[in-house]
């Protein structure tokens, strides 16, 4: 069941030519930037790096959010796909890991893109990877439980991106801290604090997600 | 059979539904007449469990649960009708029959347009389509929101033929509808205004 969900999610994404749209210029902007900002000297360039990356990918968090439910509400299949038996916590896991896993792939793109403009070892990618993951967990649960909260009736849909940044900007500094160590080759023990933030981002984020997705689906 | 005891909703400080009282047995079919903004579409929203209540019970006592259509389109516009329906048959979580799939065009009459995104067929065909979801998931009780509109006659013909073989196989169908004519086809029809069959 919960695999058929995440097939789900992946085959809509896949129909959803708006979201590769946007993916696909957030990249290039970002590739755009870093050509632009190569007279600059090695630490100005992974300083700058690190933070416009983060400011992408919680962009990008957005867009995924908004489009993953935009097409279940545009034509009303929403209410056909909550109303069935099927336990809505599942449905909140396979949103999550197949949206954690495409902004896997933005920050894959991007990530890539710097490497190649660098002279950086192809070594970094296991703590990058894990990175990547723990950060995505918590900026997409939080993404869609605020969505969710943002996108009744009675309130409006702009509130998101209002009330998304703010909140997430631990993470982003944190995340932005941690990769920055990440390429000038520190220890992983050095940013043990930052590492802690993204984790408890995450587990908040993923135990809001079962207890509340229900709930704000069926208010 | 699904039970409802002393149902309430309300919205702010308006009361829409208050104390109702309903059962209906499998194999029914049920219409909610009722005018605009009488409450038929909160009535079939907390029946499908998509809209929280106040007070009361509603209690299936079914295998197969129940399926809810509302009065939307219920579609993913880019997806076409096969797509559509293979992806809320993983929702269901249930397979899916190519061959009743194909019977089940036929009989709707829109085997034509199974190569078009369902963005593109109009709202009758669309109706339709709606209907062909509902033949290929397994469910005890359908809810569903206005059944009849966008349809033309040989439409209607259609769905109310279908209706009477989903009866048949001892599925029971709530609808809602305006039109308090014409509902002989069903076992029971009910005034959402206050409850009392006719």
């Amino acid at each position: 069941m919960f695999i058929n969900l995440i097939k789900n999610e992946f085959y809509l994404e896949s129909k959803s030519s708006y979201n590769l749209l946007y993916i696909s210029f957030f990249a290039i902007t970002c590739l755009i930037f870093l050509l632009f900002s190569f007279p600059l000297s090695k630490i100005n360039d992974i300083v700058v790096f690190t933070g416009f990356f983060w400011i992408i990918i919680s962009l990008s968090t957005i867009k995924l959010v908004e489009n993953s439910f935009a097409r279940e509400k545009d034509y009303n299949v929403y209410d056909l796909i909550y109303s069935s038996s099927v336990d809505l916590s599942l449905i909140f896991f396979a949103k999550l890991i197949s949206l954690s896993l495409i902004l896997g792939v933005v920050q894959f793109i991007i990530f890539l893109s710097y490497i190649l403009f660098s002279d950086l070892n192809l070594t970094l990618f296991t703590n990058f990877i894990l990175l990547n993951v723990v950060s995505n967990f918590g900026l997409i649960s939080f993404g869609i439980l605020i969505f969710l909260l943002t996108n009744t009736s009675t309130s409006k849909s702009f509130l998101f991106p209002l009330i998304f940044f703010p909140l997430i900007i631990p993470v982003l500094t944190n995340a932005s801290n941690i990769l920055f160590g990440i390429i000038i080759g520190e220890k992983s023990s050095l940013y043990i604090e930052s590492w802690m933030i993204l984790l408890t981002f995450a587990l908040i984020g993923i135990l809001l997600g079962i207890n509340l997705f229900g709930r704000l689906i069926r208010q | 059979m699904l039970k409802v005891t002393n149902l309430s909703k309300s919205f702010s400080n308006s009361s829409i539904l208050k104390d109702v009282n309903f059962t209906l047995n499998q194999g029914k079919i049920c219409a909610i007449v009722g005018s605009n903004g009488s409450g038929k579409t909160t009535f079939l929203k907390c029946l499908s469990g998509l809209m929280s209540y106040d007070e009361g019970d509603i209690d299936y006592s079914s295998q197969n649960g129940h399926l809810f259509l509302s009065d939307k389109l219920n579609i993913f516009g880019d997806l076409t009708i096969e797509q559509n329906l293979k992806v809320l048959l993983r929702y269901y979580n249930q397979d899916f029959n190519q061959a009743f799939f194909n019977e089940s065009l036929q009989v709707l009459n829109i085997y034509n347009y199974r190569e078009l995104p369902l963005k593109f067929l109009s709202r009758g065909n669309l109706q339709r389509n709606k209907l062909c979801v509902a033949m290929n998931l397994n469910w005890d009780y359908l809810l569903i929101d206005e059944p009849f509109s966008n349809l033309d006659y040989d439409g209607i013909k259609i769905f109310k033929n279908i209706f009477e073989n989903f009866k048949s196989e001892n599925k029971s169908i709530i609808f809602s509808t305006h039109q308090s004519n014409d509902n002989s086809f069903c076992d029971k029809v009910v005034i959402i205004e206050d409850f009392k069959e006719i």
